[in-house]
């Protein structure tokens, strides 16, 4: 009988899976084909085929796989955002591109941190409904604890008392969706019963009891009271107390996998490195590249000069001359908008024809002859 | 009369006819200098603005609803709490575009641009005749382009991330009646900006400000504030001493686009994008004797 159940169900598991369509490494393929375009097919495929085969372990369980396939494509595009950077210096420098090897080497980081992070994400086991519930009351007492360190080093009013509070349970209370996650680990498993105390110990020593921070005129107002909190070191207090020494931990803790987190970190690393050195290389070419184009402009297009407008003989007084637009808008104050011409180059045809005529005039008395001498 | 009474008409003659040469000598090669109006809005009678092509709507989605006025999307701007994505141009020419991701959210992509197009300058009025129309005169254009980031610290193992870059370029023409050749002239100019913050699994803080200007490749990359703020400005120039007679032209075209924005889940997590073709106070002008006439669309 117990034969039977066992060939049953082996059955019913190879006739559910047949019907599963093959999507693990379809959704993969699509996000990694998005990401990693420039690499060769027979390097995506491969890849693609190595983590699905690692999603698709037997021993992983289904909701973590469904959670896995979900969160897949945003896990490869938020790791390839190191790659932007250098995505936009090429799209404003396309001929200041390093050879291909180098952006090849930056996917090929981008993808060795998906892989350890999708290594450490099979292990989890799905919590339940009350071991969420038991990390939660954990979340809760760190923070707490959060407080009452923060609670220590402030000097201010219960009204600023009440608007650090706020701040510090906004950082928690991200994480309360988080626990259990197993792309981005979060007291995934309950933690050693002395990590409280190791934690807080650390932060007394960071941040020691004795340096007091004043926080006067908060405003209620979220902008204001953030950049006064800033000017006050107060943000970074809270940055380096609740991120730095609470939360950081915890996340480093709740990681399945201790090798695969120390390669993730290496490769951030590495990937820094990438991205700085990239980076400068493009731009040390593009600058060469511009020095050499300005160069050779100015060889082949030397400044242009302004030569005088041709004056034609039969050219008349232009029918847009100050003078001749009656309706010139004014300024405001009464003032014409255009400055007034000087006077003489508006009056000088009528100067011009009178003193033709009195040329006239004279050449003709100078031509009449004299009476003779009586 | 005497000879002597008879000479005395030749001093107030001889000072008419000085008189003339030296109006002569100061006034007649500015004949043909018409000047340009000193509004766009036709009042001269030699030349006239060409007519402009711009467009005048916005749109987008807020938390995944549509919106279609600019003010539904300045209002989107302070109250969205996913995502949003909107844009907005003007027949001035201005193309703006805003994305912002919150809460896990993210938006952007290269399909996502917006671009317009504006056609303005001057051209001969009808009846006028070109030979009385040809102005000493200077195209200049500037145009600034804009582009900003706000970002915030995530927390531990996560990335906020925001990338933009904006184009702008400008093609003049103009005839040029003193040498009778035409001017065909584009300048272009092109930013980026990307600014990523990641916090890794030891709390380590990481910025990255990675902006590019294709005119100046050796640009220091802006500051980040504390706010998590990073703007650039820049101005697109081009000034062009010219004569032209019947038609000056300036064809504008901007694009904008949202690469990437991205947040980590938390409502205090954003990731905005802010890029400007065509700023305020930007302008295209010609300037002639000094006297300075903006196209204000």
């Amino acid at each position: 009988m117990q034969k039977l159940s066992a060939l049953i169900g082996t059955w019913a598991a190879i006739l559910l899976s047949a019907q599963t369509p093959p999507e693990t490494e379809t959704v993969i393929r699509a996000a990694v084909d998005e990401h990693f375009a420039i690499m060769p097919e027979s390097w995506r495929q491969e890849y693609s085929h190595r983590l699905a085969a690692r999603v698709d372990d037997p021993r992983v369980a289904a909701a973590t796989r469904a959670r896995i396939l979900k969160e897949c494509e945003g896990l490869i595009d938020t790791k390839a955002i190191p790659l932007l950077t250098v995505k936009t210096s090429l799209r404003a420098f396309p001929a200041a591109a390093p050879p291909e090897e180098t952006i090849l080497e930056g996917i090929r980081l981008c993808s060795t941190e998906v892989e350890a992070i999708l290594k450490n994400a099979v292990l989890y086991a799905p919590l339940s409904e009350e071991e969420k519930a038991a990390r939660r009351a954990d979340l809760k007492t760190f923070e707490r604890e959060a407080l009452r360190i923060l609670d220590e080093r402030i000097v201010g009013d219960d009204r600023a008392r009440g608007i650090i509070a706020a701040r510090v349970a906004e950082r928690f209370r991200d994480y309360d969706d988080a626990i259990g996650d197993p792309i981005r680990p979060f007291l995934n498993s309950p933690l050693p019963p002395a990590a409280l105390r190791e934690m807080i110990d650390d932060v007394e020593k960071a941040f020691p009891k004795e340096k007091k921070y004043s926080v006067t005129d908060l405003k209620g107002e979220r902008d204001a009271d953030s950049q006064k909190l800033r000017e006050l070191g107060v943000e970074d207090l809270i940055f380096g107390v609740v991120v730095q020494k609470i939360l950081a931990p915890i996340y480093r803790a709740s990681w399945a996998d201790p090798a695969a987190l120390k390669e993730v970190l290496a490769t951030q690393e590495r990937l820094r490195e990438w991205q700085v050195t990239t980076s400068e290389a493009i731009r040390s070419r593009a600058i060469e590249q511009k020095i050499e184009a300005d160069k050779l402009r100015a060889l082949l297009d030397p400044p242009s000069r302004v030569p005088r407008p041709i004056t034609r003989a039969n050219d008349g007084p232009s029918p847009g001359s100050p003078a001749a637009r009656k309706d010139a808008p004014k300024a405001p104050d009464g003032a014409s908008s255009t400055p007034a011409p000087p006077a003489s180059r508006s009056r000088w045809p009528i100067i011009a024809a009178v003193a033709a005529f009195l040329v006239v005039l004279l050449l003709r008395l100078l031509r009449r002859p004299s009476a003779p001498p009586t | 009369m005497s000879a002597t009474s008879r000479n005395t008409w030749l001093v107030p003659a001889g000072s008419f006819v000085i008189a003339v040469l030296l109006s002569l000598l100061s006034g007649p090669g500015r004949l043909a200098a018409a000047r340009l109006p000193a509004d766009p809005t036709g009042s001269d009678p030699c030349h006239a603005p060409t007519k402009k092509d711009g467009e005048n709507d916005a749109g987008g989605t807020v938390d995944g609803a549509k919106i279609t006025t600019e003010a539904q999307g300045r209002a989107g701007e302070f109250g969205y709490a996913s995502d949003i994505e909107w844009f907005l141009r003007k027949p001035s020419g201005d193309v703006r575009f805003f994305g912002g991701a919150k809460n896990g959210a993210k938006g952007g992509g290269d399909h996502h641009h917006k671009s317009n197009t504006t056609m303005r300058g001057w051209e001969l009025v009808k009846g006028a005749k070109a030979s009385q129309c040809c102005h000493p005169a200077t195209l200049d254009t500037q145009i600034n382009l804009s582009v900003q980031a706000h970002v915030s610290v995530p927390g531990p193992g996560g990335t906020n991330t925001s990338s933009m870059w904006v184009s702008v370029s400008m093609d003049e023409f103009a005839d040029n009646c003193a040498e009778d050749r035409p001017l065909k002239k584009t300048i272009t100019r092109t930013l980026s900006l990307t600014v990523t913050r990641t916090v890794d699994a030891n709390g380590k803080l990481t910025d990255t400000v990675k902006a590019t200007d294709s005119e100046n490749p050796g640009m220091p990359n802006p500051p980040l504030d504390s706010a998590g703020y990073a703007t650039l400005d820049v101005t697109l120039k081009g000034f062009e001493p010219w004569f032209f007679q019947k038609k000056t032209q300036m064809d504008y075209r901007g694009i904008a686009t949202i690469v990437k924005v991205q947040a980590e889940k938390g409502n205090n997590q954003v990731a905005e994008a802010l890029t400007y073709a065509f700023k305020p106070s930007s302008k295209y002008s010609v300037a002639d004797d000094g006297t300075l006439n903006e196209c204000k669309n």
